[in-house]
């Protein structure tokens, strides 16, 4: 056994345990966070936080308070973490609470949001053409998005930008899976309807 | 449907990198407190407790003192009374007729008028 070891180097050793941690549960993350376990916490960041985000998008309807609530919510959740009684139900118990402080947000700038802050252009790799474009697109969804309740909203943006499946949401979110499949019907069915009544838009949504 | 516009990613790459980065900066004191309370012993832990423990037992043999002193110099000696005087003590006392040297004159009406006030 020590020859098989000798030919390893720590970087291979660090991979291997790290890949290990990935393939951990959501409970033995939880566990191991409990003791203060960095490595396990950062897991449960990284597979939750584009969800979080997503989620806080859906109630907020703006990306930079989505972003800030998401962000809050991973310390709230550590904070509180021994309230999570069902440790492999973490990802439900983490959304809800994104979903709580995202409509808190909301409660308090309600009247931030009605003056409508001109959104930041982020530079991206395409170029300020491309950015443009992409930004305009993003406007177009989330007004699209708006007449949507927040459920259908929380659906859409969880399966066909995070790729969860119909179990999983169900799961997550606490509801049937006959009920989210009807959610994402209908919420895809609206968006469509929406961007393909906006001026230089294909029936499909893209671009003519 | 070009949902992949409202991924923060795709217009900045590093985006989620970021995120990740900035989530963990701000749980690293927290995670630091859990690190330090899963490392503490039995020993450790009841030794934390002296700041509290040390001065609340001394507060409280002082005023246990202060409590006990306080009694002892209230207190006065009671002095035995004799049962007699105890029973007889403060009372106002009319002599009781003395009917028991008399002898036959006296009947029951009298006797009950002599005594009972009848």
């Amino acid at each position: 056994m020590p020859f098989l070891l000798r030919g390893l180097n720590k970087k291979a050793f660090r991979r291997v345990r790290v890949s290990a941690l990935i393939e951990r549960t959501d409970g033995d993350l939880v566990t191991a966070a409990l003791r203060g376990d960095t490595r396990a916490f950062g897991v449960l960041v990284k597979r939750y936080m584009r969800p979080g985000y997503l989620v806080a998008l859906s109630v907020t309807g703006n990306a930079e308070d989505a972003e800030d609530v998401a962000q809050e919510a991973f310390l709230v959740a550590l904070e509180r973490l021994e309230d999570c009684r069902d440790r492999e139900r973490f990802g439900g118990w983490f959304l809800t609470i994104v979903r709580n402080r995202a409509r808190n947000l909301l409660r308090r700038e309600r009247l931030r949001r009605g003056e409508g802050l001109s959104p930041e252009i982020v530079s991206g790799t395409g170029g300020p053409d491309v950015d443009l474009k992409r930004l305009e697109l993003r406007e177009q969804l989330e007004r699209g998005m708006e007449g949507l309740s927040e459920v259908r909203r929380e659906v859409l943006l969880l399966h066909d930008l995070e790729g969860w499946k119909h179990r999983e949401i169900a799961e997550r979110l606490g509801m049937p899976d006959g009920t989210v499949r009807s959610h994402l019907h209908f919420a895809r069915r609206h968006l469509r309807g929406y961007l393909e009544g906006l001026p230089g838009r294909t029936p499909s949504g893209e671009e003519s | 449907m070009p949902m992949e516009a409202l991924d923060p990613g795709a217009s900045d790459p590093r985006f989620w990198a970021r995120f990740h980065v900035r989530a963990m900066e701000q749980a690293q004191a927290e995670l630091g407190r859990r690190q330090a309370y899963a490392r503490l012993t039995i020993p450790e832990v009841v030794f934390s407790w002296r700041r509290t423990l040390v001065p609340t037992a001394l507060m409280a043999a002082a005023l246990a003192g202060i409590l006990l002193l306080g009694q002892g110099e209230a207190s006065v000696p009671l002095s035995p009374l004799a049962l007699e005087e105890a029973l007889t003590q403060d009372l106002v006392v009319e002599p009781i007729p003395s009917i028991l040297g008399r002898g036959d004159e006296l009947d029951e009406p009298v006797f009950l008028h002599l005594v009972g006030g009848f």
